[in-house]
């Protein structure tokens, strides 16, 4: 049986008219995401951390503001 | 019936919980009690869809199949009725049928309090907590409203009533909005913009009662009454957790945890709004509602419940733009606390710092928020502040240079 393909990320950005603050991209992912002083987010080095990392903090946002592009520029998060 | 991992509630937290179960046990039977009838969705989304600023499809944040996907059984529109905990764990649903669990996540949040003065069945009220309350405002048609309470959901009520180019009076018991936290200075900068933005706002303000007239409410205060088509209710939570009255869980104004979300009896979680945990950062319980404090609670309790041993200790925000004026909350602002640090920015805005036993445990920011993360930092590092980081408090700029 073959093993699923490991998740790899090439880019994620974060709408500014979407986030609204919540932080909680920041909070599981502190390396790849960061708050500015508007308290909306903004992206620092989507490879600082693990995929599946990257994956869960984007999903926790609650008003899907983060998006999230697998290596070939496919857009897997927020579902399609 | 029975099940692995039991989650009662259907909101981020439990779903958070569920998708950390997943990660370490890919088989365990999963049952979710949902007393909504839908699939997840985002609360922190429902104003802009009272504001009819978004369609209602953006809220899901999880498709149907997700639930197939992570093997979760899920009963909506049920709700637990009592939970026996004196030999396995039993949790007993309104229509009788029994479920013993391996496991049990409580995270059945809260439900808005009903108000204290006397009402009649004809007003019509407005609540913000719901996909079915938020649906009710965008499609309400008045001409005017009377909001009543002063945190965050009394002024997304206002701001979705001011969007339908309603009529606003905003009306509290209290001086002024988030009147258990904030100083007069930060209050006075919020009413200035709610004023600037034709809200008129009655202080000090208890409602006496409210009677239908006609298709419109009658609203009496002291000495005055006004009449409105609508009435907006923001006056806090009242906490699910009445069906645990005989169970022999710890409860207080929510459910009791320690640190790891574990209650006093074995195998049993909380997690989100109802979980009155005990926070490290501060040495004390206390409850919290916001979205990020669910999240992570969810994802802690639900990798505890998998054999992980981790206490919770985020540091969490929450934080709302008041007709484009930011009110940003971090940490533990509602605790007590020895003293307070209030500052003027150079850029209008207020800060409040609260200090405890020397550590800053908490901040309120009204206007833009520069220091955001290094406060974070002070919170979340436990930092001592010493009598020279205490008077340079009142330069924060000074402050934040010689601790990063």
């Amino acid at each position: 049986m073959n093993s699923p393909k490991p998740l790899k990320l090439s880019k994620t950005h974060v709408d500014r008219d979407l986030c609204i603050g919540a932080a909680t991209c920041a909070t599981i992912s502190p390396t790849v995401y960061q708050m500015d002083e508007e308290n909306k987010a903004i992206v620092l080095d989507v490879h600082s951390d693990m995929a599946e990392n990257v994956l869960t903090a984007a999903e926790s946002c609650p008003t899907k503001a983060v998006f999230l592009y697998d290596e070939d520029g496919n857009q897997i998060y927020p579902y399609t | 019936m029975q099940c692995d991992y039991l989650i009662i509630g259907s909101g981020i937290a439990s779903i958070s919980a569920i998708e950390s179960i997943r990660s370490k046990d890919a088989s365990g039977s999963i049952v979710l009690i949902s007393r909504e009838q839908h699939r997840l969705y985002s609360r922190v989304l429902l104003p802009n869809l009272a504001k009819n600023k978004i369609p209602e499809e953006k809220i899901w944040l999880r498709t149907l199949e997700w639930y197939s996907q992570m093997k979760v059984e899920v009963l909506f529109g049920v709700s637990v009725a009592s939970i026996s905990t004196s030999g396995a764990l039993v949790a007993i649903l309104h229509d009788d049928q029994e479920i013993v669990c391996g496991k049990i996540l409580i995270a059945t949040g809260g439900t808005p309090r009903q108000p204290e003065f006397k009402f009649d069945s004809q007003v019509e009220f407005f609540n913000l907590q719901t996909f079915e309350d938020a649906v009710k405002v965008r499609d309400f048609v008045g001409k005017s409203a009377v909001v009543f309470g002063g945190g965050f959901i009394a002024l997304e009520l206002i701001m979705a009533c001011h969007t339908k180019q309603m009529e606003v009076t905003s009306i509290m018991r209290n001086g002024g909005f988030f009147g258990r936290i904030l100083g007069v200075e930060s209050q006075t900068k919020i009413h200035e913009t709610l004023l600037k933005n034709g809200v008129k706002l009655r202080l000090n303000s208890p409602i006496l009662g409210v009677e239908s007239v006609g298709k419109s409410a009658k609203i009496y205060l002291q000495g005055e009454s006004t009449v409105a088509d609508v009435l907006g209710m923001g006056i806090g939570l009242e906490f699910n957790i009445g069906f645990l009255k005989h169970s022999g869980i710890e409860t207080s104004r929510g459910v009791v945890v320690n640190e790891f979300l574990e209650t006093n009896i074995k195998n049993v979680y909380v997690a989100g709004d109802v979980a009155e945990f005990f926070d490290t950062n501060i040495g004390t319980h206390r409850l919290v509602g916001n979205w990020g404090n669910a999240v992570l609670q969810g994802k802690t309790a639900g990798l505890n419940m998998v054999g992980a041993n981790l206490a919770y200790s985020h540091v969490t925000s929450y934080g709302v733009s008041c007709f484009g004026l930011p009110i940003t909350f971090l940490g533990a602002v509602d605790c007590a606390h020895d003293q307070k640090v209030i500052r003027q920015e150079k850029n209008g805005a207020v800060v409040e710092l609260m200090l405890h036993h020397n550590q800053v445990i908490g901040a309120t920011c009204v206007g833009m928020f520069p220091e955001r993360a290094a406060i974070l930092k002070l919170i979340s590092g436990k930092v001592a502040i010493t009598l020279e980081i205490f008077e340079a408090l009142g330069n924060v700029d000074v402050l934040i240079g010689s601790l990063i």
